[in-house]
């Protein structure tokens, strides 16, 4: 049960953060990000594709990320994200909010087992 | 395949379609049907999920409404990582660390106070050991000072003060030394107006002030032929020149009595000059009289300072050829060598053992206050183990959560640190008021002071640091051990592998183990210490007042001047109410003082100069003896009529009677000082009095001779009184009588026999103390560090112990499976622990006294009860165990 409970709290509150933090390095496509939060979260964080995709046009409306179309030579055309100069300061500042977050998390968690 | 692109477009429905949504969405929906069947998913399987996946897709359309498009040809650029710098990474794992601290305030406090404990009071020890033993000398080029002594040839150890004829032999020959000096200890009295005052002093070759590298802060020191008699000049402290002449700058030339002798002052050392202490007031030329220059006359301190380029094994094999070949010239010399120490281990050698076993014991204590921390935030880690897992999915890698929790206990100690310091700081400036006189009369140290300076911060900003790194290893394993799946799917664990748990079990025995040897060494002390009190001095001291008096004479040891004084003394203290009897003696029992005398027996050969007869040398008033409880076992105690024109007469001491006449009735048996050709006079033994242990309670009687003051003066003496009452509630009323006795005499140093004696254990009681201190603190942190694991490991251990007792395990059953899983890392703590003690035991020797290290009664009892306390810790927490209900355990899962 606290499994479900903790992956929709990660949901809510930190799924831009997980996002942000994928493109953070390099320029992935849609499934390529759905796929790595699944795998790197040992399939406890999963996102559809209807929440997936509206995340990601959220986080292009607000400057967060930029996706550009790439077309490579024998293949289909694909949609890639990357980070913008903006987002990556809001990923910064969310991943010192998240911590804060974990502490509090660690600190209620402690009461309850204390 | 089936066509996703049609069926997306058709789960547009109604809403006004996007071109660049539906293809990126109807891809997406393929690789997931492509990656579902490649999973072995049959097609209505793969094509249920996608279906799953798809549900409200017009939400993906609104969402990308306004969206500014994009079109590129290129392949995306590669974007720069851009990671941050090391520092920036630091920083901010410093600042995640303290508002973990801050939210946590209970744990902080808990784990603040217990590093603390253990920083402070290491801190307070090592800045004593600093100030004892590390501190530099406060003179320039403190490292080329040495002392010169002579030695034994059979044990070059065994050092001893110094002939001047030797000494300038030595200063002569010996080429290693840019420059050499001699001095010797003496007590001065001060006489004069309205507060007559003894203060300690020196006799010193005007090189002295040039080898020390230090000039007067106002006038001069000795020139070189002020060594010579015929200059009455003294340089005086700081001290003495603010007390006595209110630091007047016009002092030069001004006359002081120095025992009832004008001399001139003709400079004032700076406060910072102690040598060798601060009580140190005058300094008075050498000027050797025809007494110095005899080879056996060992009275004198020398030092030396090293030529550059000379090292100190160089300059010591050249003393003792030189001691060689003065020993093959000189009679005297026969059996003699010259040797050199460092001037910074004067004074302080014996308490090296003392000090750095104290400092041993206080690690261990730190030890075990880092390994209940590292205890604490193993059961933190095991909460923070979604933290980790989840920031590992981020794609942190080891070293970067490694790095986070580093910067997390690092920052924990160093608060610990600074709590420490303030610990230490009460705790050195409380620890001053008792410190040992051995300590506090360090030479050239600051007595009674123990700075905090820089080096102790250093020591502590880096012991602090050390610990953090230290206790920041045990949740650091624990993160790593753990991978973020596993960390992630057992949210309804209370974290902790069997790996951690065996880590928590460690720390419980390395805890047991430290504890068992801080409580060893000090019952070991305890033992000792009963042991020593249980020792009989030879003497009473309840109810006995003791006061110093200085008696000077132009000639100091010659016949007294105060012929009287032993008659009047008795007479007119002992006629105060409630004064039972009164005595003096030259050099008290126990109080540090003495003096020793060659000899030679009437009737026997002369023996060879390095086989001559000796003993202590004392000088007393008649009722020293009863007044002390020394019972007179043959024979008679001095009386009235022992005068200058009785014979002259000597109580010897059985030890004595043993070395010199076994078997023989010594009373009747006449000696005399020096040899048998010598003109002293030959002194009759009228009496033989007990041994008494005059250096300490840990030390054999020695041989003693006693003579009558009315006989032969000493230049101080000790007045005792044997009062009815509390001692020192007479003080008042028996020093009236002496000022009455000797206005111009100072009297001091007042204190009961009972104080004395108890000064003479603060050697071995100051550790003893210490070492109960850190014990106590090493019991408490020890048992409180095995409750801590026991509880968390029962409760990590709640569902199984919620279905045994559903399956009918009685709770005694059940207090017993906790127990005895913490039985086994406190078996073995035990066990490590005594291991350690007896390994350990070497650093302790010293201290000990008629108690083996490997004791068996103290290891046992410390065993036996450093088990039951760390059994009980577990016992607590066990019985909580069985004491839950199961149902409501087993409904938590």
């Amino acid at each position: 049960m606290v499994d479900k409970d903790v992956g929709r709290g990660v949901r809510k509150g930190s799924a831009e953060l997980l996002v942000l933090a994928l493109v953070e390095d390099r320029a992935r496509h849609g499934y390529e990000i759905g796929k790595l939060i699944e795998e790197r979260s040992g399939g406890v964080l999963k996102f559809h594709i209807a929440s997936l995709y509206p995340m990601l046009y959220r986080l292009e409306k607000r400057g967060l990320i930029q996706g550009r179309w790439v077309e490579r030579a024998g293949q289909r055309r694909r949609r890639f994200y990357r980070i913008t100069t903006e987002g990556r300061q809001i990923l910064e500042r969310q991943r010192s909010h998240w911590q804060e977050f974990m502490t509090a998390l660690a600190r209620v968690a402690g009461i309850r087992h204390a | 395949m089936p066509d996703w692109k049609a069926h997306v477009r058709s789960r547009f429905g109604s809403h006004r379609l996007d071109e660049d949504v539906l293809e990126e969405v109807s891809q997406h929906a393929e690789e997931l049907y492509r990656a579902a069947q490649a999973g072995g998913r049959s097609d209505d399987e793969s094509r249920l999920m996608v279906e799953v996946e798809l549900a409200d897709v017009p939400a993906v359309l609104r969402a990308a409404r306004g969206r500014q498009r994009r079109r590129v040809a290129a392949a995306p650029e590669p974007v720069p990582p851009g990671p941050m710098l090391p520092v920036q990474s630091f920083a901010r794992d410093v600042a995640h660390g303290a508002r973990l601290l801050l939210a946590r305030p209970f744990f902080t406090l808990i784990a603040v106070t217990t590093l603390a404990l253990g920083i402070g009071a290491n801190t307070a020890i090592f800045s004593v050991v600093h100030a004892v033993l590390l501190a530099p000398l406060p003179f320039p080029d403190p490292h080329r000072l040495v002392m010169l002594w002579e030695a034994d040839s059979d044990d070059p150890d065994d050092f001893s003060i110094v002939a001047a004829p030797n000494y300038q032999d030595w200063a002569a020959l010996a080429t290693s030394f840019s420059s050499t000096a001699i001095w010797e200890h003496q007590t001065f009295n001060i006489a004069g107006g309205a507060d007559p005052e003894q203060v300690a002093g020196m006799r010193v070759s005007a090189s002295l002030f040039t080898l020390l590298g230090v000039a007067p802060q106002i006038g001069r020191t000795f020139s070189a032929d002020e060594d010579a008699p015929g200059h009455d000049v003294v340089v005086i402290s700081d001290a003495l020149w603010r007390v006595r002449f209110a630091a007047d700058p016009a002092v030069l030339g001004r006359i002081i009595r120095l025992n009832g002798r004008p001399f001139e002052i003709i400079g004032v050392m700076p406060g910072s000059f102690r040598f060798t202490q601060q009580r140190h007031a005058v300094w008075v030329p050498i000027q050797f009289t025809d007494q110095d220059a005899e080879r056996g006359a060992h009275s004198f301190f020398a030092a030396a300072r090293l030529k550059d380029g000379v090292d100190f094994a160089t300059a010591k094999s050249e003393m003792l050829t030189i001691g060689r070949r003065l020993a093959a010239r000189y009679e005297a010399n026969t059996g003699e060598i010259a040797t050199i120490s460092r001037m910074d281990e004067l004074g302080v050698e014996h308490l090296r053992e003392m000090l750095l076993m104290l400092l041993g014991a206080v690690v261990l204590v730190l030890l075990i206050a880092c390994a209940n921390v590292a205890n604490l935030l193993l059961a933190q880690a095991a909460v923070r183990q979604r933290e980790f897992a989840i920031r590992a999915a981020l794609g942190a890698g080891r070293g970067r959560i490694g790095m986070q929790l580093l910067a997390e206990g690092v920052l924990l100690a160093l608060v610990g640190g600074a709590a420490g310091l303030l610990f230490a700081w009460a705790a050195t400036a409380a620890l001053a008021g008792s410190l040992p006189p051995a300590i506090r009369l360090a030479p050239f140290r600051e007595g009674g002071v123990i700075p905090l300076d820089w080096t102790v911060l250093a020591f502590t900003l880096g012991l602090a640091t050390l610990s953090g790194i230290l206790f920041s290893m045990a949740p650091m394993a624990g993160a790593w051990r753990t991978s973020p799946e596993a960390a992630l799917r057992s949210a309804g664990d209370r974290g902790g592998t069997p790996r951690l748990t065996w880590l928590r079990h460690a720390l419980v025995a390395s805890e047991v183990a430290l504890a068992v040897v801080v409580l060893a060494a000090t019952g070991l002390m305890i033992k000792s210490m009963m042991r020593l009190v249980a020792v009989d001095p030879g003497l009473d001291a309840t109810n006995v007042l003791t006061m110093s008096m200085a008696l000077p004479q132009a000639d100091f040891y010659g016949e007294p001047e105060r012929t009287t004084f032993c008659e009047t003394l008795v007479r007119e203290v002992g006629s105060l109410p409630g004064v039972q009897s009164v005595g003096a003696i030259s050099h008290l029992p126990l109080s540090g003082a003495n003096a020793g005398r060659g000899f030679a027996i009437e009737g026997r050969p002369e023996p060879p100069p390095d086989d001559s007869a000796s003993a202590f040398y004392r000088l007393t008033c008649p009722g020293y003896f009863r007044t002390l409880g020394i019972p007179v076992i043959a024979g008679r105690d001095f009386t009235d009529d022992d005068g200058l024109s009785a014979p002259r007469v000597v109580i010897v001491n059985e030890s004595a009677v043993e070395k010199y006449w076994p078997g023989e009735n010594p009373l009747g048996k006449r000696i005399k000082f020096g040899n048998l050709s010598s003109d002293s006079p030959w002194l009759t033994i009228v009496g033989v009095v007990q041994d008494v242990r005059h250096f300490g309670l840990d030390t054999d009687a020695y041989r003693e001779i006693y003579r009558p003051y009315s006989q032969a003066a000493w230049p101080v003496m000790t007045v005792t009184a044997r009062t009815a009452l509390e001692p020192i509630g007479m003080a008042s009323a028996v020093r009236a009588v002496l000022r009455r006795i000797d206005p111009d005499q100072p009297v001091s140093n007042i204190r009961s026999m009972e104080e004395v004696l108890n000064e003479s254990l603060g050697y071995r009681r100051f550790p003893m103390l210490l070492l109960g201190l850190f014990s106590g603190v090493a019991f408490a942190l020890a048992a409180i560090g095995v409750y801590g694991v026991v509880n968390h490991v029962a409760s990590q251990r709640q569902r199984e112990i919620g279905i045994r007792m559903a399956l009918g395990a009685r709770r005694a059953a059940v207090v017993r499976l906790v127990l005895t899983r913490s039985l086994v890392p406190i078996g073995v703590g035990i066990a490590a622990g005594v291991l350690g003690a007896l390994g350990s035991a070497r650093f302790l020797e010293a201290l000990l006294f008629r108690v083996r290290p490997s004791d068996p009664a103290v290891l046992g009892t410390i065993a036996l009860v450093l088990g039951s306390a760390a059994i009980l810790a577990s016992w607590i927490p066990a019985r909580r165990a069985a004491g839950v209900d199961p149902l409501i355990v087993l409904r938590q899962e």
